[in-house]
């Protein structure tokens, strides 16, 4: 799923201002795992947004937590969001970042579903086809979902390349199904 | 008479009669002015009002039957009136009962059309409800054996069909 507008207008902000390319895969690795944090850390949700909590202490949590570890940059912008009311976007924001700087790099991020774990070879193979096909350089992040029965899924944004068994089950339901009576 | 004839003249005898008739005539006289007239009066006074009471009777037998004529007719009226009143009655409820036929046959019609509409949809529906059934017991069941039947190399075949299939595609 793509990100919003809001997320990718301050991905965009902060890509626009990261100064060369170290950092900015310094940036990347250090956004995605403070949108990580943040997601699976209630502790820090609820801190952030309790209306008790000043905005100098909502600051002095973040320098306390991030200060001196990530680029500061990053940590500038984790400021503009808290200023600005859009922390809750963190998560959409990091997504939207990958896409940015995938974009920029000429790659692209596709999902990839099997029932059982992808040999390495077919993995190979299905990136350099998912290159073709895409027209960029494909980074597969692969998970495994008995669901699908066999075969595979590829996701990349509004893209599907199905062909999982259970599509194709699904497809020959629908085929039953609709035949005149 | 012959006895007082043999005792009296011819001259008393006369003499008699006239006295009679003197007193017959006093007393006709005395009588007719004042029994007779009153008496004829009363007589006249009687007839009149006999024929008063005679005219009034007849008058009102006449009206009577004056107004018995105009009460035949008017009862003639009225029953002419009733009869078709009750024409228009009958007309009427002729007519209504026929607009009642109607409306129940449209009504038995509409009923029979959505009650055999209705009928075709459930006998629809309950077809497509057990193909529904059967199309999904025959999917599970498929998909049961499918999984059964898959083993690693399987897997492999069927990911590469779709790096074939995906490489394809894009031709």
């Amino acid at each position: 799923m793509r990100s919003d507008a809001t997320a990718r207008r301050y991905a965009e902000a902060l890509l626009a201002n990261i100064p060369d390319p170290p950092t900015l895969d310094s940036v990347q690795g250090e956004l995605a795992a403070i949108a990580a944090l943040y997601v699976e850390s209630g502790d820090l949700r609820n801190y952030l947004f309790d209306p008790s909590v000043t905005a100098e202490h909502r600051r002095q949590l973040l320098e306390t937590v991030f200060g001196g570890k990530i680029q500061p940059v990053l940590m500038h912008f984790l400021d503009l969001l808290l200023h600005k009311h859009r922390f809750k976007h963190l998560a959409n924001i990091a997504q939207a970042f990958d896409e940015l700087v995938e974009e920029r790099r000429g790659q692209a991020r596709v999902e990839v579903l099997t029932a059982v774990a992808l040999a390495e070879d077919q993995a190979d193979r299905l990136k350099r086809t998912l290159d073709g096909v895409v027209g960029k350089d494909c980074i597969l992040q692969t998970s495994i979902d008995p669901s699908i029965i066999g075969g595979a899924v590829a996701v990349r944004g509004d893209m599907v390349f199905d062909g999982s068994v259970r599509t194709q089950l699904a497809e020959l339901r629908k085929q039953l199904m609709d035949a005149p009576l | 008479m012959e006895v007082l004839t043999q005792g009296l003249q011819r001259g008393d005898i006369i003499a008699l009669l006239l006295t009679n008739i003197v007193a017959f005539l006093i007393f006709f006289v005395v009588l007719r002015k004042y029994a007779w007239g009153p008496l004829l009066a009363m007589l006249d006074a009687r007839r009149d009002k006999i024929r008063s009471d005679f005219d009034a009777a007849e008058k009102e037998l006449k009206d009577a039957e004056a107004l018995r004529a105009s009460f035949d007719a008017k009862i003639a009226e009225i029953k002419s009136m009733e009869r078709e009143r009750m024409q228009e009655a009958v007309k009427r409820g002729e007519s209504i009962a026929g607009e009642l036929e109607a409306n129940a046959r449209d009504k038995a019609g509409q009923f029979l059309e959505r009650a055999e509409g209705e009928l075709e949809r459930e006998v629809r529906t309950a077809r497509l409800q057990l193909r529904e059934k059967t199309v999904d017991m025959a999917i599970a069941a498929a998909e049961k054996i499918i999984q059964e039947e898959l083993d690693d190399q399987k897997h492999r075949k069927l990911v590469e069909d779709f790096i074939t299939r995906l490489g394809e595609s894009r031709a």
